[in-house]
């Protein structure tokens, strides 16, 4: 019955990977939760000898393709971000579901903005201030998908 | 418990690592042509995600397909045919128009333009960063599909392909930031460049000298110079001008007449000078 622990970790991924390109309407297309690195830092915080940078980096590699982004930015951003949140696993273990909420609205802030600032380095785009609105929708959605990833997690039991 | 982090390289080391990477992908990505190649491969391995992601969609249309009434069908069928019956009667002028364009052209030897073939494809309902407008449609190279492609709907060029994988490919839309198109105006053959805002109802014609005849409404038609896209399909229609003498040219905004922002369906032309190009490789 138990697979292997990737197995699970592997699902969970293909599920926010899709979420991330699913169509939503024209309204609310701009809020669309970063679904991604959302799963992958939980899996940082949860197991971070599994999952870390080298993972974040390849699935961030993955979003490029899918989103048709330079190849590679997504994947910096991500690794940066999951950098930060390996680094102190500990203290957001210990932290309530609150307070990592608003600190990962902070790291996805950043995200974006590496994201932002790459491509207007790379391409030259013009900032506008909806490319950060995703932090704050994703901050939510994480008061949500902590205590899912975290049932799914020791259901599972995958270590 | 595993030992954290008890094997392999630190954390930092890892960092750097993917920074490098990073670097070296990036740089590949934008500066070299080889990445194409790697992009298609990758597209075809990513394809899965994407007919997933589309799943809902396709649901949804099959459902509403099950449950449209037959009044609605019979009537959405009968203003079908009176459509038809009206551009069948455009056709018939056209076929004369076509055939005394031709003679023209003979008369003045210079090229006569050949039939394009066509094919059309379906959007497959995928997101796209805000930074980069992209639409993926469900053909790839298994139908023929090449890099640079022009990509039509009903009313206008939509844009070109960037990337083919083996069943799906990405298109760049016209108002994508990065993206500009060889433009005359309908009117009076001025000829410009016509280039993406990355707002999807507007596009900017750039360098154009102050005093140079347009106006608002003229329409903007391919011009076929930068050889992607064949001559004379309609692009965009200008909005707004605006003759600020303090700048070194004209401000001019114009927006597409394709429906980017509602696209289902679109055309991929296979024009000569590319077909070889394509069945080539």
């Amino acid at each position: 019955m138990l697979k292997s622990p990737w197995w699970y970790i592997s699902v969970s991924v293909f599920i926010a990977l899709v979420l991330s390109i699913m169509p939503l309407p024209l309204g609310i297309k701009a809020f669309r939760p970063d679904w991604l690195a959302l799963v992958v830092m939980y899996w940082t915080i949860a197991l971070p000898h599994r999952v870390n940078i080298v993972t974040a980096w390849a699935l961030g590699f993955f979003l490029d393709i899918l989103l048709g982004t330079i190849l590679g930015v997504h994947a910096f951003a991500l690794a940066l971000i999951v950098f930060i949140t390996a680094s102190n696993f500990q203290k957001l273990r210990n932290f309530s579901v609150w307070q990592q909420a608003a600190l990962i609205a902070v790291f996805l802030t950043l995200y974006h903005l590496v994201i932002f600032w790459l491509n207007r380095l790379l391409i030259g785009v013009n900032f506008s201030g909806e490319f950060v609105y995703p932090a704050i929708t994703s901050a939510l959605f994480w008061l949500w998908l902590f205590p899912v990833m975290r049932a799914y997690r020791r259901k599972f039991k995958v270590r | 418990m595993n030992p954290i982090f008890g094997a392999g390289p630190s954390l930092t080391l890892r960092m750097l690592f993917a920074t490098v990477i990073s670097v070296i992908t990036i740089v590949t990505d934008i500066h070299t042509d080889g990445s194409k190649q790697i992009r298609s491969y990758l597209n075809t391995l990513v394809s899965p995600i994407q007919y997933v992601a589309n799943l809902p969609q396709v649901a949804f249309e099959s459902f509403a397909k099950y449950a449209a009434t037959k009044q609605s069908l019979l009537e959405e069928n009968q203003q079908l045919r009176q459509l038809q019956l009206l551009q069948n009667e455009k056709l018939q002028r056209f076929d004369m128009l076509s055939a005394e364009n031709d003679k023209l052209r003979a008369l003045l030897t210079t090229n006569l333009r050949g039939e394009t073939q066509k094919k059309v494809a379906e959007i497959m309902s995928v997101a796209s960063h805000p930074f980069s407008q992209h639409v993926v449609i469900d053909k790839g190279s298994s139908n023929d599909v090449f890099e640079g492609q022009p990509v039509l709907d009903d009313l206008g060029v939509v844009g070109q392909v960037v990337s083919v994988g083996n069943t799906t490919s990405r298109v760049i839309l016209l108002t994508d930031q990065t993206h500009a198109v060889p433009i005359r105006v309908l009117r009076n053959d001025i000829r410009g460049i016509l280039s993406g805002t990355g707002n999807i109802n507007k596009m900017e014609l750039h360098n154009l000298p102050h005093g140079t005849d347009v106006q608002v409404g003229d329409k903007l038609i391919t011009s076929g110079l930068g050889e992607v896209f064949p001559d004379g399909y309609p692009v965009a229609e200008i909005i707004e001008i605006s003759p600020d003498v303090t700048k070194p040219f004209m401000k001019v905004v114009a927006k597409p007449v394709a429906q980017v922002s509602r696209l289902k369906h679109v055309l991929l032309l296979w024009h000569e000078a590319n077909q070889h190009e394509g069945k080539g490789e």
